[in-house]
């Protein structure tokens, strides 16, 4: 780290308004470090030092610019701790993964053909409609 | 379901442009689906978890303490003396902050809250960090120059103004306890909450009315 790095203002938040969460995802792995915390799997200390260990790594080249490459090193620093207390079986990863993002193609092929017609235009009108029965 | 893609002019449907879905986000899914299945978390809990972060509490609760502290003397002497008790009085507080320490800003002395290893933070005061405090630039400038990195993000403070910086980490948070603005004097403590920012608390803003 040093001077280059100016701050960036864009970073500043617009307004206290703003959402916690940036993407879904960096929802769901926060949560899930507290969740497992609460079951004793870890304690958030020990996390806390695998995300220290993970932001001091990739510090040593790049920078932290915004929640994305935060929440990012919190993945890394929550697989460390999993694989540290043996509660994830390593091979089972890149399964889950294949069948989540099949899962996630089909829906979305599922959605391409239920959003058009017959003529390939898109077809814009309501799914269902429960109509008024006052007179 | 929102996220049709209404570009009438591509109906090819090999030719899609819309993002998949990041690895990281994959990724996430792929231990919670493992995890939940092996019976280590559950599923549930982790979206009572995310809800409770994005809905339930926030900067708001920090509001409520600051606000107390300003239209109640002896709350705040409880609050500088030991501010994890005196949040507790208020209903707030939890597990993850052991110590928290509150600094009191003054016409000549200005608080800032930084974290240089990581993010530490009172999320159960002020839920969930923004994301310039996580930032490498925000966490080594704010202990190298934090009069400059102030001027940038909007708060000059003069040269008869002392800068204490606080450096958060996992035994000890931070919260600012800023300046009442002048003028509010009639306001009332729920007034008063409403015009308390999270930014103020963490010492990178004034209040303003």
């Amino acid at each position: 780290m040093d001077e280059a790095h100016a701050f960036d203002r864009t970073l500043a938040p617009p307004t206290q308004q703003a959402a916690a969460f940036g993407q879904p995802w960096e929802a769901q792995a926060f949560a899930m470090t507290l969740a497992l915390s609460e079951r004793g799997v870890f304690t958030l200390e020990e996390f806390q030092q695998a995300l220290i260990a993970r932001i001091g790594a990739y510090e040593t080249t790049a920078s932290l610019a915004g929640d994305e490459d935060y929440y990012t090193r919190w993945i890394e620093a929550l697989q460390d701790m999993l694989a540290a207390r043996g509660v994830l079986p390593a091979g089972q990863i890149p399964d889950a993964e294949t069948d989540i993002v099949r899962d996630a193609a089909s829906r979305k092929a599922h959605q391409h053909l239920s959003a058009r017609g017959a003529d390939g235009r898109l077809k814009i009108a309501p799914l269902m409609i429960d109509p008024a029965t006052a007179a | 379901m929102s996220g049709h893609d209404h570009d009438g002019h591509d109906h090819d449907p090999h030719h899609d442009h819309r993002a998949a879905k990041p690895w990281q986000a994959v990724r996430t899914e792929a231990l919670e689906s493992i995890l939940n299945e092996l019976g280590v978390l559950s599923s549930s809990r982790v979206d009572e978890i995310v809800a409770y972060y994005e809905d339930k509490i926030g900067q708001k609760s920090g509001a409520r303490v600051v606000a107390r502290a300003w239209t109640d003397p002896a709350f705040k002497a409880r609050l500088l003396a030991d501010g994890l008790s005196a949040c507790a009085e208020l209903g707030l507080g939890g597990p993850e902050t052991e110590y928290l320490h509150v600094v009191e800003n003054t016409p000549t002395l200005h608080n800032i809250v930084v974290c240089t290893l990581c993010s530490c933070y009172p999320w159960t005061i002020l839920g969930l960090p923004p994301a310039w405090y996580k930032s490498s630039a925000y966490r080594s400038r704010a202990v190298r120059e934090p009069r400059k990195v102030l001027a940038e993000m909007g708060l000059s403070l003069g040269d008869d103004v002392t800068i204490q910086v606080w450096d958060s980490v996992s035994e000890i948070r931070y919260l600012v306890l800023p300046e009442r603005p002048a003028g509010t004097e009639s306001l009332t403590e729920a007034e008063l909450a409403d015009i308390v920012t999270r930014d103020a608390m963490i010492g990178v803003a004034r209040v303003q009315v």
